[in-house]
């Protein structure tokens, strides 16, 4: 296991780390082919890994488990579909070379924040993986995506103090820097009120990441507004560390303040849902809309958590279900981002009405295109069904089924906006504009995605369930 | 296993592939599609003869599909499955040769055949699920196919529309092109599957399955703790939204009719014989569950049975309302649409009644065979209007008339169609009319044995008049201009074949159902799943209820006859016209009561409002509130505290002056540094962690 753990720091580090130098330098152009191939193995290698035996490694620096190498292998996947789509899209941008190592460099900050097993990793590898995403996200270099980076950059910086106060709080009260947490029953008193601001500081400062309302600002600037490549990867690999450090490092705290838990994540969720399906429904700009789409998801995710705080079947059922939801997600939010890249590649407007009967135009691209957003409208069979419905929803039926009325209640919001994408698709005259689908990277990209969740969604979806199960 | 049942359901999934990946072959992939409807068809039927000639009667085949959430992949079908998946199969076949001629040239073939097959395994999927996943599975996937199909011509060209262009009533325009259509059957029917989908939740929650004969076998496990709770109602309805949905019952009904800008040969199928009809099949399969409940736990009566009091009222409200609509449509579609919601409404009627009579199984009977005879008869009248409008090249009545001449065979099968229709003996329709009548008498209700009657010659009159206008009336303007250029033609025969035998069909049952009924129903109705005692139904006639409905259909029929058929009759209709109220009647009736409009003016308007409201309020009011008032108003506060305490020069400036002007300068400071407004983001994040964390560790 060491020897993976090694391998993916050499191919990643390595080649994101030699790669630019090179390629500025001697003006060649090896960095997209290699990174593509440098993240192959890394998900050949993370997929590798899913069934192994939980390991500790490096003296207790990091723990891997089925879950943690499960989301690494999400990860990879997601960041090579997202490089595979860039060979394409980015091949004229005077960046380039930078935005590969960083995306492979950005990976490999991903996977320590996933395995983390000591706080002090979890610092230095969350520094790594924030400054990189700042960078990448102000990558293209025009106003839109420099305004968005700035914003990302200084609400991030305020995320991360909170991460290393609520950090501190939470050492001073366990005494330990190593993770997971002991499991603390002994907490009495105002040690316990010091461990839920503590708690709720490290929730607030993951789920900023994650898009949660409040903390959910940069979200629709940076979504909305930078180029929808770039996108796709803070939506499809970035966000992963927000819920591998929720699982890693704030769950274990459960216990202890089941209370406080219970009612915090409810209301987060709720306002999270509601908040990300209205402002869905009153967008024009269908980016923007899916930019509010992605925090509504991140309500649904919360309901997996919620259901964490109880044992039996709401935390079997819970815990499966925050796993695959982030499958459907990332599958769903790189494909949609890297089909977006594509319309605006072939010169349509990213509106509603600028897509208008481009189902006809680009057809292949758009029923995948379509099959994604099914998918995220929880339509059976897709994996977005499954996630939604029969995990998240069902894991709270039995302790909250308000919770789950909530939840199928927002669903049903949803539905709303994403038709009203379809729509325009398939049901408006398309504009006289000759385009016509190629031979090229995104849409194979588009594609993949779109198979994976249907051929999950035809009964897979329950065996991967099981496999990263505790 | 058994072959039969899974080759019904799956064979046309798989002809749906095929017409995909055959999409470059042109005629090879309708045939191969219509094949795979043949295939089902013919399926469908030795999976009927076995589910009769089993001793229990019933075939239940199941396989694990997701063992931890015990989700299998199974059949389950008692004879109302098997009847019902024979029922769809034919028909689907049927229109599906009819559609092979119709649709003919088309540009989007592939899409259509795709959805057209896709929608058939849905349906039949739905129609012989053995656990409420898959019922629902194939629920939806009707739904889709049938968005899609309506919105089929999505080009949105002015003939393909549905409603007058350019007429608005209360200001809210009433066309719609197919685009909005299929937009508008999405809304309308998810509003109801949210229902759908808690009333499964609910179940699951209570029993731990989704299997539907468990459900049924275990009903005292839900059915009680919801009784007691006096949730019981509610969930039943809440469950049987979806069904409300899907058969266009009031305050759904409005998909229905905009429905139409798809493809006639769509609307038969679809949107006439099958897919509106699944809301008729899961009364007809959950109704007989609901009845075991009231049976088994005693709390549950009576909520049992306001559920199915609402379910008759809410379908003879339907039935009347949408007949009175169909009384003054023009479009020949309209009509039609009009008239299948009117006659679901019959069924939903029957089934509400068959829960409050004392021999459930009558009024299930009553529900299910007028299921079948309006499925038959009714996809005859479309596919006749399809290739009635493909003759005429207008979807108005009033463009038509005199065509029986030119179309003799057509006249014929219409003829016989609309009879059945308006329940004239000895047609199929006039049987099973009939029995619903009956049952809603007994039922002890008066309103809607009332709505029934009264529907009985409303559609009496809107069925003639529709005939008499488009074959008897003398011919109009464009009917001339066509025969002059001889463009009028009888349909050619693989389009009439299949509308003819349909109403023939409909003929020959009705003849001999006094001999064959009895045996017919009692297969269709012992050993249903959830009926429990045997049932020796007979075929007898209340001469009092009959000498009622014949009444009705008499005066419907002669009204029709002499408005449009005699000299005075036609100058009644003239002044009718020129009469300012009965006029403005006309209109009400003629844009749909106006409920279009109510729904557009409140619902739809009042959501976008709501929502937008929602957004601009939280962006500017609180953020901006916060920032701009509220802020300031607390510092002013806390420094005229201040100012009462520390009366000393420094203090006063500093509350005063400074820390005012610091909140303000850093305010437009950092306003000025950003390009947007990240200031109130970081707010929002800090003020929001700020409160949660008051709350949990304070409350």
């Amino acid at each position: 296991m060491e020897l993976i753990i090694w391998a993916l720091m050499l191919v990643l580090g390595g080649f994101g780390l030699v790669l630019p130098t090179l390629d500025y330098l001697k003006k060649t152009k090896l960095s997209p082919v290699l990174s593509l191939a440098a993240a192959a193995v890394a998900t050949m290698l993370t997929a590798y890994m899913i069934p192994m035996r939980p390991q500790t490694l490096f003296n207790g620096a990091i723990r891997v488990d089925h879950f943690s190498s499960f989301l690494a292998f999400i990860a990879s996947l997601g960041a090579f579909l997202v490089i595979a789509a860039s060979l394409d899209q980015a091949k004229d941008w005077t960046t380039a070379p930078s935005l590969y190592s960083l995306m492979i460099l950005a990976l490999l900050g991903v996977y320590f924040i996933l395995f983390v097993a000591d706080a002090t990793v979890l610092i230095s590898s969350w520094a790594l993986v924030a400054v990189a995403s700042y960078v990448l996200v102000g990558i293209k270099k025009d106003e839109r995506s420099l305004e968005g980076a700035a914003k990302y950059a200084i609400m991030g910086i305020a995320s991360s103090s909170f991460l290393i106060y609520g950090l501190a709080l939470t050492l001073g009260v366990l005494g330990t820097t190593s993770l997971p947490w002991p499991t603390a029953d002994l907490v009495v008193d105002w040690h316990r009120y010091v461990l839920i601001v503590g708690a709720f500081l490290l929730v607030a400062s993951f789920s900023f990441k994650l898009g949660v309302v409040p903390f959910h600002g940069w979200l629709p600037d940076v979504y909305g507004g930078v180029h929808p490549l770039l996108v796709s990867y803070v939506a499809g690999v970035i966000k992963l560390i927000a819920i591998g450090a929720l699982i890693r490092v704030v769950t274990p705290l459960v216990p202890s303040i089941r209370a406080e838990w219970v009612t915090g994540i409810a209301v987060l969720s709720v306002i999270t849902m509601f908040y990300g399906n209205l402002a869905a429904l009153v967008q024009k700009n269908v980016q923007r809309m899916m930019a509010y789409s992605s925090i509504a998801h991140a309500g649904y995710i919360l309901i997996g958590f919620y259901a964490l705080a109880y044992s039996g079947i709401p935390y079997k059922l819970g815990f499966q279900g925050i796993g695959l939801h982030v499958l459907t997600y990332v599958l769903a939010k790189i494909g949609i981002f890297v089909g977006l890249a594509y319309f605006a590649k072939k010169g349509f407007d990213l509106t509603l009405e600028g897509l208008s009967g481009i189902g006809r135009k680009l057809p292949v691209t758009s029923a995948a295109f379509t099959i994604l957003l099914l998918s995220l409208m929880g339509m059976p069979p897709l994996l977005g069904f499954w996630s939604k419905f029969l995990y998240l929803f069902n894991a709270v039926i039995d302790v909250a089924p308000w919770l789950t009325f909530l939840g199928i209640v927002n669903s049903g919001i949803s539905v709303g906006y994403y038709a009203m994408v379809l729509r325009y698709m398939y049901f408006s005259e398309p504009s006289d504009a000759d385009v016509k689908e190629g031979d090229e990277m995104e849409l194979y990209v588009v594609l993949t995605a779109a198979v994976l969740t249907v051929l999950i969604g035809l009964g897979i979806a329950p065996k991967i369930a099981t496999i990263f199960s505790p | 296993m058994n072959v039969w049942a899974f080759s019904t359901w799956l064979v046309p999934y798989i002809g749906a592939l095929l017409a995909l990946l055959l999409r470059k072959l042109g005629k090879v992939r309708d045939v191969i599609a219509v094949l795979a409807l043949a295939v089902s068809a013919f399926s469908s039927i030795p999976l009927l003869m076995e589910v009769l000639s089993s001793p229990e009667r019933v075939v239940h085949e199941s396989f694990p599909w997701i063992p931890s959430l015990t989700v299998n992949v199974g059949v389950y079908v008692d004879p109302l499955a098997g009847w019902m998946a024979l029922i769809v199969a034919w028909l689907s076949f049927l229109i599906g040769v009819y559609s092979f001629k119709y649709m003919e040239h088309d540009p989007g073939l592939t899409r259509y055949w795709f959805f057209f097959d896709f929608f058939v395994g849905s349906m039949l999927l739905l129609v012989l699920a053995d656990n409420l996943l898959l019922m629902f599975l194939g629920w939806e996937g009707t739904g889709l196919a049938s968005y899609s199909l309506i919105g089929h011509w999505f080009t949105d060209e002015d003939e393909k529309c549905v409603g007058d262009i350019g007429r608005k009533a209360l200001g809210v325009p009433m066309w719609f092109t197919p685009s909005h259509s299929g937009l508008r059957a999405l809304v309308f029917t998810r509003l109801g599957d949210v229902g759908f989908i808690l009333g499964i939740g609910t179940l699951y929650y209570f029993t731990g399955t989704l299997s539907i004969p468990a459900i049924a076998e275990h009903v005292g496990e839900w059915a009680a703790p919801l009784a007691k709770s006096g949730l019981l109602f509610p969930f039943l309805l809440a469950f049987s939204l979806g069904a409300f949905a899907k058969s266009a019952q009031f305050p759904f009904h409005e998909w229905l009719v905009t429905a139409m800008t798809g493809p006639t040969s769509v609307s038969a199928l679809i949107h006439a014989a099958t897919m509106v009809k699944a809301g008729v099949y899961f009364l007809l399969r959950f109704s007989p569950i609901f009845m075991l409940a009231a049976h088994e736990v005693e709390a549950a009566a009576p909520q049992v049975h306001a559920f199915f009091a609402t379910v008759a009222l809410i379908g003879g409200f339907t039935a009347f309302f949408m007949a009175t609509q169909a009384l003054v449509a023009r479009e020949l579609k309209l009509i039609l649409a009009f008239s299948t919601a009117s006659q679901l409404g019959y069924m939903f009627l029957a089934l509400g009644s068959a829960g409050l009579i004392h021999e459930f199984p009558l009024g299930f009977l009553a529900g299910f065979s007028h299921l079948m005879s309006h499925a038959i008869f009714k996809a005859s009248l479309f596919l006749a209007a399809g290739a009635m409008i493909h003759a005429v090249e207008s979807k108005y009545v009033d463009d038509m008339g005199g065509l029986s001449k030119y179309m003799k065979w057509t006249f014929l099968s219409m003829a016989i169609a609309v009879l059945s229709l308006s329940g004239v003996p000895p047609l199929m329709g006039f049987w099973s009319k009939d029995t619903i009548i009956e049952v809603a008498k007994e039922s002890g209700m008066l309103l809607p044995y009332l709505f029934g009657v009264v529907t009985a010659a409303l559609t009496a009159f809107y069925s003639l008049r529709m005939l008499i206008k488009a074959f008897l009336f003398e011919e109009s303007e464009n009917v001339r201009h066509l025969v002059e250029h001889h463009h009028l033609h009888e349909a050619p025969g693989l389009m009439l074949i299949p509308y003819l035998s349909l109403a023939l069909a409909s003929l020959l049952i009705g003849v001999v159902w006094p001999v064959i009924g009895p045996g017919l129903l009692e297969s269709m109705v012992n050993h249903v799943l959830g009926i429990e005692e045997a049932f020796h139904p007979e075929i007898h006639l209340d001469p009092a209820l009959l000498a009622t409905s014949l009444t009705m259909v008499a005066i419907g029929m002669g009204t029709a006859w002499y408005l449009y058929m005699t000299r005075s009759g036609l100058q009644v209709v003239t002044s009718i016209q020129e009469n300012k109220v009965l006029k403005s009647l006309q209109d009400f009736l003629y844009d749909r009561w106006y409920i279009n409009s109510i729904y557009y003016l409140v619902i739809v308007n009042g959501f976008l409002a709501v929502s937008r409201l929602g957004y601009k309020y939280f962006d500017t009011l609180i953020i901006d509130g916060f920032y701009h008032r509220f802020i300031p108003w607390i510092t002013e506060r806390a420094s005229t505290l201040g100012f009462a305490k520390f009366e000393t020069p420094i203090i006063d400036e500093t509350y005063h002056n400074r820390i005012v002007k610091l909140f303000l300068k850093v305010g437009s400071a950092v306003r000025k540094l950003q390009t947007g407004k990240i200031n109130h983001y970081l707010l929002i994040f800090i003020l929001g962690l700020v409160l949660i964390l008051i709350y949990l560790v304070w409350v």
